[in-house]
């Protein structure tokens, strides 16, 4: 307790600053059609990296949005900032500019589109990870009947790691989806999904050894070398894809107005095993700095069901039980070194998550706090963990 | 009293409810002046009956839902919020939970709705004093409110 307070006062002057930018807007009237939101949201985490280094910090993250709205379109402005209190290497910044777009057809059917630009920089030792690129999404609205809807969203993404070119990647992203509403308060939620993953030039011929300083239990402090650090010798380029089928039941029961609960199954194939030697950018990626953003990596399958309560009217309770049963195809266990160990053993793991969360608005606050906890299984010792993670926030629009 | 002066202390009445906060949204009607009531307030629960886009307020794409009440059977007309914000797939039968200000025009029971709950989770359209969340606030594209009004508290994924 002594050392998450500790942690906690460190980040005072941040919440001060917070605090004297709020009170400064509060105090100018906004145009109506122009909103500032500013967040924060703090996490206690005893496993940051979500693996067996059991690395414990306290983040603050910082949010502001502006938004400037037209009749049809939307202007934004986001900027976001990760203060890590112990791991202070791998804050960051991030700001996005964007622009939406949303247009009524017939009825409640409805067509969008967004395209944005971010920018995200590491501090110091995740230099490496730092990348900016565009974002574009589309999607589609059709109420087929009153209690059938229809929607298609294809979403798509392309990052340029300057600092490392062999994460660059571009991204596909494609569903379909229908929902269906039964008197018996019964929602049924059918989603077919399509992911592709595109890695356009990885360098082959790199030699880790000396400076990856980023996955973690080499805690080297020399700068990522996108061209192979010093034992670097002929580079070779490769391109790599990796394509991902999904589909997704989910059945939500109304009990009454103010109680739910609600059963997702979803089942995740991958059309191609990896080749190790093109899997090691992935698996750094995905494994090192997105361990939860890893859905065009695993296949498997997924079982949730979750309960939501509301409690004085404006209290949102809601409770979380997942289960996952994940293979990484092609990945394979690896010692220290990097060496795929003998036999080639694959990569599977079997994760338990809870999640108790919370939240209300009071006024023009939003306050949420939630606790987590993963509890993972993995034929590699290294993906044997157990995190706990709990984060509280409060947000507030002008 | 002339009708200079009468002129005038209605004007400094509308300017000081403005000032204090209180919305006038306009009307397709000229002559209902509808505004949020916090004296209006109540709460009622029932199947949808109907969900349309009307021109409301001077707004072409305005969601309004169609309740029939649980306990009446009588049809409440419940005026939303635009459509871009209105962020939940609520369907024909759902049986929601509305909070607004209430008021009857023309034989017609109406609701400026400041929030409904539906399947244990809150989704709100004004706050406690009627002002719209929906002012000045994106195109509902980048994050599902999911009943947290113009608020959207991130909490990233990684921890």
């Amino acid at each position: 307790m002594d050392r998450i307070m500790n942690m906690m006062s460190k980040n005072r002057l941040t919440l001060l600053f917070c605090l004297l930018v709020t009170l400064t807007l509060t105090a100018y009237p906004v145009p109506k059609d122009f909103n500032v939101g500013i967040n924060y949201s703090g996490f206690y985490s005893d496993n940051i990296f979500m693996n067996a280094s059991k690395v414990k910090d306290y983040i603050s993250q910082l949010d502001t949005d502006l938004n400037f709205s037209l009749e049809r379109f939307n202007l934004y402005l986001e900027a976001s900032a990760d203060i890590y209190t112990d791991s202070t290497g791998f804050n960051s910044f991030s700001i996005e500019p964007g622009v939406e777009y949303r247009h009524f057809l017939k009825g409640r059917d409805s067509v969008s589109m967004g395209l944005s630009y971010r920018v995200l920089n590491y501090k110091e030792l995740y230099t490496d990870f730092n990348y900016s690129g565009p974002r574009f999404q589309a999607g589609t609205k059709f109420y087929i009947t009153p209690q059938t809807l229809f929607k298609v969203n294809y979403r798509f993404q392309s990052r340029n790691y300057t600092n490392y070119e062999s994460f660059d990647f571009y991204n596909h992203t494609a569903f379909v989806e229908i929902d269906r509403f039964f008197k018996s308060q019964t929602s049924l939620r059918l989603q077919a999904g399509f992911n592709y993953r595109y890695y356009p030039h990885i360098v082959e011929g790199y030699d880790f050894g000396d400076d990856y300083n980023y996955y973690n239990h080499h805690g080297s402090q020399g700068k990522g070398n996108p061209f192979g650090g010093p034992h670097s010798q002929n580079l070779e380029y490769n391109t790599l894809s990796v394509p991902n089928l999904y589909g997704l039941v989910q059945i939500a029961q109304g009990i009454g107005t103010r109680f739910a609960i609600t059963g997702e199954a979803e089942i995740r194939h991958n059309f191609q095993g990896l080749d190790l030697d093109r899997a090691e950018t992935l698996i750094k990626n995905a494994y090192v700095l997105y361990p939860l953003n890893d859905d065009y990596l695993w296949d498997g399958s997924r079982l949730s069901l979750k309960l939501n309560i509301v409690l004085f009217k404006t209290l949102s309770l809601e409770g979380e039980f997942s289960y996952f049963d994940k293979d990484y195809p092609g990945i394979y266990i690896m010692d220290a070194e990097d060496n795929a160990v003998e036999p080639l053993t694959q990569r599977k793991d079997s994760l338990l998550f809870y999640q108790l969360k919370m939240s209300k608005r009071i006024g023009k606050f939003d306050l949420f706090s939630r606790l987590s906890y993963r509890d993972n299984d993995s034929t590699d010792d290294y993906f044997l963990y157990k995190m706990l993670t709990i984060s509280a926030g409060i947000g507030y629009y002008f | 009293m002339s009708s200079v002066k009468k002129t005038i202390i209605l004007l400094s009445i509308i300017l000081f409810l403005q000032s204090a906060g209180l919305t006038f949204p306009e009307t397709d009607n000229p002559a209902r002046l509808t505004y949020y009531r916090v004296d209006k307030v109540k709460t009622l629960r029932g199947d949808i009956a109907d969900i349309k886009k009307e021109k409301c307020f001077y707004k072409k794409d305005f969601i309004v839902i169609y309740l029939k009440e649980k306990k009446s059977g009588e049809i409440y007309r419940l005026e939303v919020s635009p459509g871009w914000f209105f962020a939940v797939d609520l369907m024909k039968g759902s049986r929601i939970e509305v909070t607004g200000s209430y008021s009857k025009e023309n034989n017609m029971n109406l609701i400026m709705t400041r929030a409904i709950t539906f399947q244990g989770e809150v989704y709100q359209f004004r706050d406690k004093n009627g002002f719209p969340l929906w002012r000045g606030k994106g195109k509902g594209m980048r994050q599902p409110r999911k009943g947290k009004g113009r608020g959207k508290m991130k909490g990233r994924g990684r921890y």
